[in-house]
């Protein structure tokens, strides 16, 4: 499902050339969870934004489903993330001048190949499965950070990507909340069978994952 | 895209002191570009309505022929002497402005005013002249044709009434205003066609018709001089170029004016197109300040699968809703204060006799429609380089506030 060969992003700071990730060659089977840990500043999120099609790499390639993500033309790596990639970013991501069944529906609105009726009762579908049913109307100021969560995962699922991309998706909520988040990813990963990323610094969380992918200065340790 | 432009609507709406500021900037500022743009209009149409009505520069006759001089209007005398209506055509003179003909005959038994009276029946041309149409205080809703007649102040005769000259039926076309002098308040005006066809009519005097009736012969020119000429310069090559011409100049001090005021009504007009330039920088900068500020939602936008041209539509959209309401409130005000104006100095010009003649109601949409336009488009040109220079970077960069 994903396989990253020789991957490296280089930064150009005012103390030099940084290199964030270095050279890294990861492969993860389709349907798998994997997990990648790392200390803060170890490169995952920057090898996370990478593989999800955000950032460019300064060098190395990504291919997601045999399609090699960062050698498409705008348009089309447009349309790639938006069908074949869910992203759960470690912040609170949702549009706030936005309904929350807007936001869900969202990324299947600007891909525009379902009808609006059927992108709507989808969303609200899943809103429903993460328990935000009663919330459907609601603005994301509105809801807990939890609550928020779920919602963005919810989002990045309106599409039934191949690929989720979760980085740090539970950083800032508290301990009840943060288990509930990982329930519902593992739940996307062994219903759906969703190839599931996860990057974490939170060794409990990584060891639930099929595979850990250990971090540290922008290579793979372990 | 309805969920990207309601996303633009939303977003106006959840900063509304920024956008509330934004729309009130460019409001007050096609507002001005609306009422400066058709209070100039308007006040170029009434100078030129009021200087023509200060008459000609200087009076071309044919030598020999009597000339009234007298300080507020230059007038073409009768005369038995003609020039040719082409003569100034021909000469090509550069000094030379417009050029106004008029063919005068004095007739007495015409059936117009008493059986005796001594009546000017001055021909125009009505797409040349620029002396008498000017005084029009009132006419019919048409153009001048055939068979019509513009009435000295001093004479009596209804809009559309009919008029026996020579015993031939003609229609009261309109009234001039009071000049105070001679020929124009008892004249009787016609264009060149109508007077040549009375000539049939008219009892031949000393046997023969005024030569002055015969196609292609005028009394005179009323002649206004070329931007930046000068009276001597005008004088010189009429004379030198007709021959048999006499040059009777005005009162020199009103080219001046005339002159003076036009160059800096063209001056205002610069002012203004500079004004609304730097309403267009503005409008950018703000428009580059909103965006930078957005590159979180935009990175959002970005990896959730929005493509550039969707991205950079919302931010333009934005920008267009945001600058439209501003031009659309913009034009109401411009009206508001325009009826103000309306009620204050243009009463008072008009109490005082000076005119002032509005901008036709169509010509007024248009600069309406052209100022809503023009704003919509800065606020379009003002998002569109800052938008399109965001979506192009990494969506991770600008989800992290950088780029």
């Amino acid at each position: 499902m994903l396989a990253c060969r020789q991957l490296s992003k280089r930064y150009l700071t005012e103390r030099g050339v940084v290199a964030a990730v270095a050279g890294i060659d990861l492969d993860v089977p389709a349907g798998r969870f994997a997990a990648i840990i790392g200390r803060s500043g170890s490169g995952k999120s920057t090898l996370m934004a990478m593989i999800g099609g955000l950032s460019r790499p300064s060098a190395g390639t990504v291919a997601v489903g045999g399609t090699d993500v960062w050698g498409l033309s705008e348009n089309a790596l447009a349309a790639f993330r938006n069908e074949k990639i869910g992203y759960v970013f470690q912040f609170a991501s949702l549009l706030p001048t936005l309904r929350l069944i807007d936001n869900v529906a969202l990324p299947a609105m600007l891909g525009g190949r379902r009808a609006s009726a059927v992108t709507y009762t989808r969303a609200a579908g899943l809103l429903e499965r993460m328990g935000l049913g009663g919330y459907l109307e609601a603005y994301p100021s509105e809801i807990s950070a939890g609550e928020q969560r779920r919602a963005a995962i919810a989002r990045a699922l309106i599409n039934d990507p191949a690929l989720l991309l979760a980085d740090e998706p539970t950083s800032d909520l508290d301990e009840q909340t943060e288990i509930e988040i990982m329930d519902e990813l593992l739940a996307v990963n062994r219903e759906i069978g969703t190839t599931l990323v996860l990057v974490t610094h939170n060794l409990a969380l990584a060891e639930q994952a099929e595979q850990i992918v250990h971090i540290a200065n922008g290579a793979i340790v372990a | 895209m309805r969920l990207l432009a309601s996303l633009a609507l939303q977003n106006l709406g959840r900063r509304r002191a920024r956008s509330f500021l934004l729309i009130a900037a460019v409001a007050l500022g096609s507002g001005v570009v609306f009422t400066g743009a058709t209070l100039m209009r308007s006040i170029d149409d009434s100078m030129a309505v009021g200087f023509t009505r200060l008459g000609a520069d200087m009076m071309v006759v044919p030598e020999g022929a009597l000339t009234n001089i007298t300080a507020a209007l230059l007038t073409v005398e009768p005369t038995d002497l003609v020039l040719d209506a082409d003569a100034l055509d021909k000469a090509h003179l550069a000094s030379v402005g417009r050029a106004a003909p008029q063919k005068v005959v004095r007739a007495e038994h015409s059936g117009v005013g008493s059986h005796h009276d001594l009546v000017d029946l001055i021909g125009i041309d009505p797409a040349r002249d620029f002396t008498v149409q000017p005084w029009l205080k009132e006419k019919l809703n048409r153009d001048l044709r055939a068979g019509d007649v513009i009435l000295g102040a001093g004479r009596d005769g209804p809009l559309g009434s009919q008029m026996l000259i020579f015993g031939k039926p003609h229609i009261v076309y309109g009234k001039l205003g009071r000049t105070g002098v001679g020929t124009h308040e008892r004249g009787v005006f016609m264009s060149f066609e109508t007077l040549e066809a009375l000539a049939g009519s008219m009892p031949q005097q000393g046997g023969a018709r005024p030569a002055v009736l015969a196609p292609g012969k005028v009394t005179g020119f009323l002649v206004e001089l070329a931007p930046g000429a000068t009276t001597l310069q005008a004088r010189f090559a009429v004379l030198s170029a007709v021959k048999g011409a006499k040059v009777v100049t005005g009162d020199s001090s009103l080219s001046g004016i005339r002159q003076g005021l036009a160059a800096l009504l063209q001056g205002i007009l610069a002012l203004m197109v500079l004004m609304f330039a730097s309403m267009a920088v503005m409008v950018s900068v703000l428009f580059s300040a909103i965006v930078t500020e957005r590159r979180g939602e935009l990175g959002l936008l970005k990896a959730i699968g929005a493509r550039r041209s969707q991205m950079v539509g919302m931010m333009v959209a934005e920008a267009v809703i945001a600058t439209g309401v501003g031009g659309v409130l913009g034009v109401t005000l411009g009206v508001l204060v325009m009826r103000l104006y309306e009620r204050s100095l243009v009463y008072y010009l008009e109490n005082i006799g000076v005119p002032f003649v509005w901008l036709d109601l169509s010509r007024t949409v248009a600069v309406a429609a052209a100022a809503i336009v023009l704003a919509s488009a800065i606020g379009a040109l003002g998002a569109l380089y800052p938008a399109w220079r965001a979506s192009g970077r990494d969506a991770y960069d600008l989800v992290r506030g950088e780029g």
